[in-house]
């Protein structure tokens, strides 16, 4: 097993050297570069000088170098745990995503929590008892949920909200606290912003659970050895949890390797549209901004995660079926 | 009794009038400012302040201390406050934008050919540290950052004039005395637009020094050095002396930045109030589309006063709420000429279309074939104004009766919709439909089809150009679209495959402001005509493509000489409204569309002397820095 994982960690090495790469090399391939798009933005602006300061932009952010060299540079600095700046701000990569990453996570693996664990039992609750009002409740719940994109949810409550108490509850703090040291007063208010990102994520996560569990459950409900357990007087309660669901949860620790990449890089324009400070947003601005050294630090950060959110949800499934286990 | 009583009266009233006397020739400063000059942390106001400081007239009234105003920006870039208190050049434009007044120089005096003027710093200015503003801080810009090379910044536009860049020499602290190579009349008014050009050059020397690798041998790189400098990362370091009536205290990205007035701004009212009069700035940052972030915070009334971003379409939706909110929308000017505009290109590889091009029937039916009445109500809800590819009618030239007549006749030149006329214009030049395809031809016979380009991103130029196109395939032209990023348009344009380009909103302003969207002056890709006519006037021949002998290009660019070597106003208001004129008889050249969209500014009710006048497209305008926030003031409890 030991062996399994280490064999497995080592073929990280050759898949992020290659995610990295397609990474910068996306970011090479639209026309131009960041310093065009500055100049074209600050020229549409008014500031038509900025054209002239553009030699001296491309030496200082190391544009004018070749693509391959500059990916070995930065690549080589990555390992040294330096990620470059961004040529947006001039800050460091690195700070501004650490500066994200606890919003973002705060929010997600709220998100992630509440919509695996509602789901789920909500899923159990409709698959035993099928056809039932409450199934049928459940299952209309669960289509709307999945019929609705998240931003979308988030933009009703959003307006919601603002008719109940006149508040525009965008962001994820009131802004006489963002900046502030804790308090119970700063985590009320956060607390006032986050229940209306992660109920819609939450309601649209949830529903694709649910449905996922119901039909896995329900099929395997289904099969001779329920019966068989039946038959033996089991009680109903040791059938379904300790049997069929524990079966019935192949697909979703299947899902559980995109999970990782989720908490970080889920519901992006419920992001934009609620304004919240997470890196889902930093990215999209960086990406569009071709921010390269920014934008290719977090995606080749997210293809990390997914290589280890893949690894987890095998180990985990080895663990829960030892059919699988060094198939 | 009486009489002493009469007396005692008579006392006080004597009293209490010089007691005003006195009053007014001391100053005043903010509650918040006198409490920290009585614990010791701040000298008196008038340390403060320089011995004359500058008077700045309220709009409405002399106002309160107090209060904290709430604004939105776009991004991390924090561009809307840069223009709110971001302000401050040598010059700074007039209110109404019709001409500068004095803000950091007092005074200035140009020798007879405009090769040399020598410009006198208001004395006391001093750094929100305390430290006073003089000549070496300019000096530290111009020596150690543009002229150095480690350095990449590159000098602002002026300073290098015939080739040459200019020198300086410093007399004292507070004189400089710049020469040029060549006449450079215009420089002052060139280095004092927006929150660019000497407003950015204007940097604290005593901070800047200790980030360059001159002045510190343990700085490397010039990385944090022109992060202070750059107009669009400066305002992120609170450490960072300002001369603006806010600085910064706080910065977190994506979220939120704060501003407090700055105890040494060095301007008063005709009070000798110091200002600014509102206490602190909070500007929250938005992610994403900022005007519908703009239009959410303005509806729950979390807005104090907002210049940017608000669009058009959403004013409805806005004063739906102004009552609730307690705020009011007025309408400030774009000061924009088109938007879009549709630059017409006369260096085309193309040979056939070229001809047709400078055919000025065919121009003339292109612009009188377009429903700018349409337009106007598909995308700005009818407010804009219909108007020809003209100048803006602030503008300088304009403000004798002679350039008043000139700008109306200019303005209204072939905008009439008139498809019949249209019609037989392109009949009369042997644009008809040959083949019988339903499409006219060129006068060949080969078939004709034109391709109006655009970039990517503007909702409002892709709705005007599909009405455009509507129009002139009404008439029987065939059209078609292309999109375009910046660098495929610059491709394109220098290859001579861009037919017709629709630029965005653009404010232009004679010799002050772009001069290349109205003669091809410059190699650059808003000149008007193609970047390689610009290049070919911009090198003297030595590249790019020459505009046909005798044609109003070549007349355009022999004019603009004349007008950009003129030292008196005269002369060159003169020769601009000459190449006006050019524009009229000869137009259309570029074509435009509707124009001086109003701007939407939201405004709270208890948020005074917002003035009434502002243009806000050009950020060269500097608005809302050239409104003077300084003076806006809110009601106080």
């Amino acid at each position: 097993m030991t062996r399994y994982i280490i064999r497995r960690l080592l073929q990280f090495i050759p898949s992020m050297i290659l995610i990295a790469f397609v990474g910068f090399l996306i970011m090479e391939l639209p026309p131009g570069d960041y310093v065009t798009d500055y100049i074209r933005a600050q020229t549409l602006g008014g500031n038509r000088d900025a054209a002239t300061q553009e030699a001296a932009m491309r030496e200082q952010f190391g544009l004018d170098k070749p693509f391959l060299l500059r990916f070995a540079d930065w690549t080589t600095n990555l390992l040294r745990g330096d990620f470059g700046i961004s040529l947006a701000t001039g800050t460091s990569v690195r700070e501004i995503i650490e500066s994200k990453l606890g919003a973002t996570v705060a929010v997600s693996l709220c998100a992630f929590i509440l919509s695996w664990a509602i789901g789920i039992a909500l899923g159990v609750y409709s698959a035993t008892h099928q056809y039932s009002k409450a199934d049928n409740f459940l299952t209309t719940i669960s289509f709307i949920g999945l019929g609705l994109p998240d931003f979308l949810i988030a933009l009703a409550f959003l307006v919601f909200a603002w008719q109940l108490n006149g508040e525009v509850l965008t962001g994820l703090q009131s802004s006489e606290y963002i900046g502030k040291p804790f308090s119970i007063g700063l985590l009320l208010d956060f607390l006032k912003h986050l229940w209306l990102p992660v109920t819609a994520v939450v309601l649209t996560g949830m529903a694709w659970v649910m449905r996922v569990m119901r039909a896995n459950l329900l099929n395997e409900l289904g099969k001779n050895y329920v019966t068989a357990l039946r038959a033996k007087g089991l009680p109903e309660r040791t059938v379904i949890w300790k049997h069929a669901f524990r079966n019935a949860l192949h697909p979703l620790i299947g899902a559980l390797s995109q999970t990782l990449a989720f908490l970080v890089n889920g519901f992006v324009i419920t992001s934009v549209v609620l304004d919240l400070p997470t890196i889902q947003v930093t990215y999209l601005d960086a990406t569009q901004a071709q921010d390269l050294y920014l934008a290719g630090t977090i995606l080749t950060f997210i293809g990390f995660l997914v290589l280890l959110g893949t690894l987890v949800s095998d180990l985990l499934l080895a663990w829960l079926d030892p059919r699988i286990r060094f198939a | 009794m009486i009489k002493r009583l009469l007396f005692t009266v008579a006392l006080l009233l004597t009293l209490s009038v010089s007691g005003t006397t006195l009053a007014q020739s001391t100053f005043h400063e903010a509650p918040s400012l006198a409490e920290k000059v009585t614990a010791g942390e701040l000298p008196p106001v008038e340390e403060r302040l320089p011995p004359e400081p500058l008077v700045i007239e309220p709009v409405e009234q002399v106002g309160e201390y107090g209060g904290t105003w709430h604004m939105l920006d776009q991004g991390n870039d924090l561009g809307f406050t840069m223009m709110t208190v971001g302000v401050e050049p040598f010059l700074k434009w007039n209110r109404d934008a019709s001409g500068f007044r004095e803000n950091v120089l007092k005074s200035y005096e140009w020798n007879d050919d405009a090769t040399q003027v020598t410009v006198h710093f208001r004395e006391g200015i001093k750094w929100s540290d305390g430290v006073p503003l003089t000549v070496d801080d300019y000096l530290f810009w111009w020596n150690d950052m543009a002229l150095d090379e480690d350095v990449p910044v590159d000098p602002a536009s002026g300073t290098v004039v015939g080739g040459e860049p200019m020198t300086l020499e410093k007399v004292d602290d507070y004189t400089l005395v710049f020469k040029f190579a060549v006449p450079n009349p215009l420089f002052l008014e060139i280095h004092s637009r927006g929150p660019w050009n000497s407003a950015q050059s204007l940097v604290p020397a005593h901070y800047m020094k200790q980030f360059h690798p001159k002045y510190n041998p343990e700085v490397t790189d010039t990385t944090e050095l022109m992060n202070r400098y750059n107009s669009e990362t400066r305002f992120h370091y609170p450490d960072m002396p300002t001369i603006g009536p806010w600085m910064v205290t706080s910065y977190v990205p994506d979220q939120l930045a704060t501003l407090t007035r700055n105890p040494y701004y060095w301007k008063v009212d005709t009070e000798g109030n110091q200002l600014p009069y509102i206490d602190n700035i909070q500007v929250e940052i938005a992610s994403g589309p900022v005007s519908e972030q703009v239009a959410l915070k303005a509806i729950a009334g979390e807005l104090d006063m907002q210049v940017r971003d608000i669009a058009l379409q959403d004013v409805p939706l806005i004063l739906e709420s102004a009552e609730a909110g307690g705020y009011h929308v007025i309408m400030w000017d774009r000061g924009d000429f088109a938007w879009p505009w549709l630059m017409l290109f006369y260096d085309l590889a193309d040979d056939g279309l070229e001809d047709l091009m400078y055919t000025q029937e065919f121009r003339e039916a292109l612009s009188v074939a377009i429903n700018r009445d349409q337009i106007n109500e598909v995308t700005a809800l009818g407010l804009a104004t219909p108007r020809q590819f003209s100048m803006l009618p602030q503008a300088e030239e304009f403000q004798s009766p002679e350039g008043q007549e000139l700008y109306q006749e200019w303005a209204n030149s072939y905008i009439d919709y008139n498809p019949e006329q249209a019609g037989s214009l392109l009949d009369g030049i042997g644009v008809v439909d040959a083949d019988g395809d339903g499409f006219r031809d060129r006068p060949d016979g080969t078939p004709l089809e034109l391709v109006i380009t655009m970039f990517p991103d503007d909702p409002k130029v892709s709705q005007s150009v599909e009405l455009i196109q509507q129009d002139w395939q009404a008439v029987g032209i065939k059209t078609s679209t292309s999109i375009k990023t910046w660098d495929e348009y610059t491709t394109a344009n220098q290859a001579g495959e861009v037919e017709i380009f629709a630029w965005p909103s653009a404010a232009g302003w004679g010799l002050l402001s772009a001069p290349s969207v109205w003669a091809p002056v410059e190699g650059v890709q808003w000149a008007m005509g193609g970047m390689n006519i610009g290049q070919y006037y911009q090198t003297a021949g030595a590249e790019g493509v020459a505009p046909r002998e005798g044609s109003m290009l070549a007349k355009l660019q022999e004019i603009y000489a004349r007008a950009s070597a003129a030292t008196t106003s005269e002369e060159r208001n003169a020769a601009l409204l000459e190449a006006y004129r050019i524009h009229l008889e000869e137009g259309p050249i570029t074509i435009g569309t509707i124009g001086q969209h109003p701007s939407p500014v939201i405004v709270k009710n208890n948020f005074h002397n917002v003035p009434e006048i502002g243009l806000v497209a050009s950020w060269d305008l500097g608005y809302p820095g050239t409104a003077d926030p300084e003076q806006f003031y809110m009601d106080q409890e």
